[in-house]
């Protein structure tokens, strides 16, 4: 299996916080592709090959790591689409957010998150919370067969 | 008494009647002696024997003169008594007539005879003047007969009276005094067992009775004349107006407060309708119809609660009233008793309150959106802010970790103070979300051994600062208390961090934990004999980022007793300090005694 053809997708409307987390990534020598797709809206076009991104064969991603708070189309609102939909509904989606809020964390977990991780303020941890998430969910995690068949197949039911 | 006076007469009369009959008899029993022994001398002629014959007859002193007569009539011997006067007889006088009573004398006529042929005849007069003597004495008798039988009769009258006529008269008066004064405590005086005493008896218990039944009815009638007024007082001095009207609809009673509250007087509006009076004009048909209704089918919607209607004074102001009727059924007819107040003060402090409430759900509302605000604030700092300051330390430590080979001393030192600065910001940034959120958090209070909490406290926090604090900490035997143990535990992790941290530049620093046990609360203080701080400066001491000194002399972000503060004071306790430059400082928080569970 060719782990570069794995991508994992960046959900994230900041910059610097996407440039960090990349960085982090390569560091951590993770070598799948990675995709930053800035806005909630730009996440859900391209999971769901729609719109612009209407031409991409639906391949599930590893893994979506996925901010919350984005204009246009919120993470919370990204993660239920994911979620409730059945071609999407394996893929493994990390919430990685900057916000310790209660509520965010319950409702994440109530639309079936995989993970909910605070980004550390300090760039060493920072860079080692995402070199462990890269390396458990593209190395170590397995997702079920029909997810798999699926990211393989790439079949595309529109 | 006319009884026995005749009775008296009678018994004299047949008293007088024998006395002459016998005389009769005896008399004319003489005169037959005396005629037989006469007949030989008659027959022969012989006067002398006849004469001796005659004579004879002063034995018998009551026989005054005899005479006999021969045939032819004329006297053949004659007889006086001596010392009587001589009575002439007629021989012709005696014809059919064998005696006669005249004047003191009774008069015998006796025929000789002899062989059915009468020889002479014998006139006899017999003294009878004792007669009188004899009536005068029967009559004397029987007067005396009479007085005594009368006396009797009195006497015994009297006793009778006194027997049966007195009861009975006093009976009488007495029914005559209880008829005339209604006096029922008169009694009639009882003697002996006889009929009568029980008339009397029946007659006083009747009394007895009746007197008690007067006294109850009296009483009654008090106390329902006392009731009477008390429910007229009551009905005048009412604070609500009372309005009576009978089926008719027409007013009978109207109270004080009624005349005040409509301006009508009581007699204005006695026996008017109520829609002539006090119902606006808009609801006089449905009172009709309500009382029509209500007669014929007993169903009243409004009646025996309070129902909120306008009434009408008499300048015809319509005013808002709060009406309760009630109907009862006196002698099988309704009456209606409405009760009236006056709401119009209610009405406006209603409406008062109405506004009142909507202005402070206005202000609840604003608190809300302001508290919405807040926590969206909050959150935001804590996206928002964090970010950059994220970015920038990571970045920091990228160029450090890139590049540091082309770096000076001082570009690393000043690089290495833009990673220290950022996470000091990242550091504020977290603790006042900590601190907001306080006031949001549940407090959860269980039983917690202060002694335990207050050394692992110590022991971590000088743990964690890996040899830099060296004070001596004292942890005496703390009285327990019922708190949030992970809030407290905060409590003594900022209160002690702080006496290490105060201490730790002065030699031999000590810090001492204590308790105290006040009266509703138990006070603990965390004490050291670190710099102290001046008094003055005690309003800024629990206030939100201020500090007493500069970060160069001691690291913090002005946050920690604050939060030790909030924790305090959503437990309903309160916290203090007393310090003294250079001398050291004590810090004290009290915690309610009290029972565990969750405070929102």
């Amino acid at each position: 299996m060719n782990t570069n053809e794995q991508e994992i997708l960046l959900v994230e409307d900041s910059p610097s916080d996407a440039k960090l987390t990349t960085m982090a990534l390569k560091e951590g020598k993770i070598s799948n592709k990675i995709v930053h797709l800035k806005d909630g809206e730009e996440a859900l076009n391209y999971i769901f090959s729609e719109g612009p991104y209407a031409n991409r064969p639906m391949i599930n991603p590893i893994l979506i790591l996925l901010d919350l708070k984005m204009p246009k189309v919120s993470g919370i609102e990204v993660l239920r689409k994911i979620k409730a939909d059945d071609r999407t509904k394996t893929i493994p989606v990390v919430v990685f957010s900057s916000s310790q809020e209660d509520p965010d964390v319950k409702e994440c977990y109530a639309l079936g998150v995989n993970s909910y991780i605070v980004k550390p303020m300090e760039f060493d941890e920072f860079s080692k919370v995402v070199t462990d998430l890269g390396l458990y969910w593209s190395l170590l995690n397995h997702v079920p067969q029909n997810a798999q068949e699926q990211q393989t197949t790439g079949t595309v039911s529109n | 008494m006319i009884v026995l006076g005749l009775c008296s007469t009678v018994f004299v009369i047949s008293d007088v009647n024998s006395y002459k009959e016998q005389k009769v008899e005896s008399s004319e029993g003489i005169a037959q002696v005396v005629g037989s022994n006469s007949i030989s001398a008659l027959y022969f002629y012989d006067n002398e024997t006849a004469q001796r014959k005659l004579a004879e007859l002063k034995i018998k002193p009551d026989i005054l003169n005899a005479v006999i007569f021969d045939k032819q009539g004329d006297i053949f011997a004659s007889y006086t008594k001596v010392g009587a006067d001589t009575f002439l007889f007629s021989p012709s006088i005696q014809k059919d007539k064998k005696f006669e009573f005249a004047g003191h004398s009774l008069f015998i006529y006796n025929n000789i005879i002899k062989n059915n042929e009468i020889l002479g005849k014998l006139s006899l007069q017999v003294d009878v003047s004792e007669l009188n003597d004899i009536i005068n004495s029967k009559f004397r008798v029987a007067f005396l007969l009479l007085i005594l039988g009368i006396s009797l009769a009195l006497i015994i009258a009297a006793f009778i009276q006194r027997g049966i006529s007195a009861p009975i008269s006093d009976l009488v008066n007495v029914m005559e005094k209880v008829k005339e004064s209604d006096d029922y405590t008169s009694r009639s005086v009882i003697k002996g067992k006889d009929e009568i005493s029980s008339l009397s008896y029946a007659f006083n218990d009747m009394l007895q009775q009746i007197e008690q039944r007067e006294k109850k009815i009296k009483e009654r009638t008090n106390e329902l004349g006392e009731s009477e007024a008390r429910l007229k007082q009551l009905v005048e001095t009412a604070p609500d107006a009372v309005i009576v009207i009978d089926e008719e609809g027409a007013i009978t009673d109207w109270n004080q407060q009624a005349e005040t509250m409509f301006g009508w007087k009581e007699a204005e509006v006695i026996g008017k309708t109520l829609p002539q009076t006090i119902i606006p004009e808009r609801f006089r048909e449905a009172h009709k119809k309500g009382m029509n209704h209500f007669l014929k089918t007993g169903e009243g919607p409004v009646l025996n609660k309070p129902v909120e209607l306008s009434g009408l004074k008499r300048n015809n102001t319509e005013f808002p009233i709060e009406l309760k009727i009630s109907a009862s059924k006196i002698k099988e007819k309704y009456a209606f008793v409405g009760f009236i107040r006056d709401i119009t003060e209610r009405k406006k402090n209603e409406a008062k309150i109405t506004q009142l409430n909507k202005n402070l759900e206005q202000q609840l509302e604003l608190i809300e959106n302001t508290n919405k605000e807040l926590e969206s604030f909050s959150y935001s700092v804590s996206h928002d802010l964090r970010a950059p300051i994220r970015a920038i330390n990571g970045f920091a430590k990228i160029v450090e970790k890139k590049y540091a080979p082309q770096f000076d001393e001082e570009g690393k030192d000043l690089l290495n103070t833009i990673t220290k600065e950022s996470i000091k910001m990242g550091q504020l940034i977290d603790d006042l979300l900590a601190f907001s959120r306080l006031g949001k958090k549940e407090i959860e209070k269980t039983n917690v051994d202060m002694t335990a909490l207050a050394k692992e406290v110590a022991e971590e926090v000088i743990k964690l600062s890996q040899e830099k604090y060296t004070a001596k900490v004292i942890v005496g035997k703390l009285l327990p208390s019922a708190c949030d143990k992970s809030l407290i535990r905060q409590v003594f992790v900022n209160l002690i961090s702080n006496a290490l941290k105060f201490s730790h530049t002065k030699p031999n620093p000590v810090i001492e934990i204590s308790s105290k046990d006040e009266k509703d609360a138990v006070v603990y203080s965390v004490k050291d004999n670190g710099v102290g701080f001046d008094m003055k400066f005690y309003d800024k001491l629990f206030g939100v980022f201020q500090r007493l000194h500069s970060p160069e002399e001691f690291a913090g972000t002005g946050i920690g007793l604050a939060t030790v503060k909030r924790i305090i004071i959503r437990h309903g306790g309160k916290v203090w300090a007393e310090g003294k430059v250079n001398e050291g400082a004590t810090f004290y928080f009290s915690l309610p005694k009290g029972k565990t569970g969750i405070i929102i």
